[in-house]
């Protein structure tokens, strides 16, 4: 009993890398970016979305070498410029090749549809309700993919509407999904983000 | 005739007996299956092998016979069910009856679409067959 305890636990300190415990494979995120949905452990990647991973080995002798990416079922887990995209519900394994075809690793990617967001900031603080913000203030807004209870990972574009009659900026700020919401003129607003059919929505008030 | 009989079957059951055994080294993901099975004659020694493999399911299997298999390679009657790759495992298992140790020789073998075919390893030390199933996915509760 005890000795089974004592190969159970470092078998299970390596349960995050690939099946044949030579590779990982992470999302590509800034270590201060904690709102980062793509981070280790790897998520079920949301139906639509683009999962840019991060590949590292640890293969005694050899440094890492040149890898590429395959997919077991291109309809569920495709391979595009060397990113994921989900395309359908369930499981696929993407091995971890070498140039020459050799398979380094393997890991079984999921896949699921998007049933409801939810909004962040950037340190990962989940937001709701209102937020009162002063004109010229800023506030950066991350999406959160959810299937259920479970989070989701992947780039997945959003629609941002909004309504009321205060003045607010919605600016891209170039890393995915994440949006810099800046305030122009008081007053109140609602902001409405929403994919496909799931929405979120979150009450805004500007003082001068 | 009976002596005739006797050692056809003794060289059929050695020769069986002497190609390179496969082995699983991988576990299904949950919910779905991997089951890789010997399809064993009337001695208990393995004749070829069996393979329930779901759709988009990998699994490594390693070869051996007295040590790592050599000139090895695993193809499919039809690749768009299911396909193999050499694994490139930086492990060393002992070869021979020396002490010395040699690379493993491994594959991993994925299911793409649902159906049945073999795969055929070709080896230095033997060949083997390998039925194919491959089951569809599961399809999610809603």
């Amino acid at each position: 009993m005890r000795l089974s305890l004592l190969i159970s636990l470092p078998l299970s300190a390596c349960a995050m890398g690939g099946a044949l415990h030579q590779a990982t494979m992470v999302g590509q995120c800034a270590e201060t970016d904690a709102a980062c949905a793509k981070r280790h452990p790897l998520a079920p990647i949301a139906i639509g979305a683009t999962f840019h991973p991060e590949v590292e080995t640890d293969i005694a002798g050899t440094s890492m070498p040149n890898l590429r990416l395959e997919s077991a079922a291109p309809t569920v887990i495709a391979v595009e410029n060397g990113a994921l995209v989900a395309k359908g519900p369930g499981a696929s394994a993407v091995m971890i090749s070498t140039d020459d075809g050799s398979v380094v690793d393997f890991m079984h990617v999921w896949a699921a549809p998007v049933t409801a967001i939810s909004l962040a900031r950037r340190d990962g603080e989940r937001v709701a309700g209102t937020i009162g913000l002063a004109v010229g203030e800023d506030l950066a807004l991350v999406p959160t993919l959810w299937s259920g209870t479970q989070r989701l990972a992947g780039d997945l574009a959003a629609t941002w509407d909004i309504t009321g009659d205060a003045k607010l900026s919605v600016l891209p700020d170039g890393a995915g999904d994440r949006r810099r919401l800046r305030a122009r003129a008081p007053g109140t607003a609602t902001v409405t983000v929403a994919i496909g059919d799931a929405k979120t929505q979150l009450q805004l008030e500007v003082v001068p | 005739m009976t002596r005739l009989a006797l050692s056809l079957l003794s060289l059929s059951l050695s020769v069986a007996a002497c190609d390179p055994a496969l082995t699983t080294q991988t576990a299904a993901p949950p919910g779905r299956t991997a089951l890789f099975e010997d399809v064993t004659g009337f001695w208990g020694t393995v004749q070829s092998y069996k393979l329930e493999i779901s759709q988009g399911t990998a699994i490594a299997v390693t070869c051996s016979r007295g040590g790592p298999c050599t000139d090895a390679a695993l193809t499919a009657d039809n690749p768009a069910l299911v396909d193999a790759r050499r694994a490139a495992l930086g492990t060393l298992v002992p070869n021979g009856l020396n002490g010395n140790l040699a690379t493993e020789s491994a594959f991993v073998i994925f299911g793409k679409a649902p159906g049945t075919t073999h795969l055929h390893l070709h080896a230095k030390q033997g060949d083997r067959d390998i039925a194919v199933t491959v089951v569809a996915q599961p399809q999610p509760r809603s």
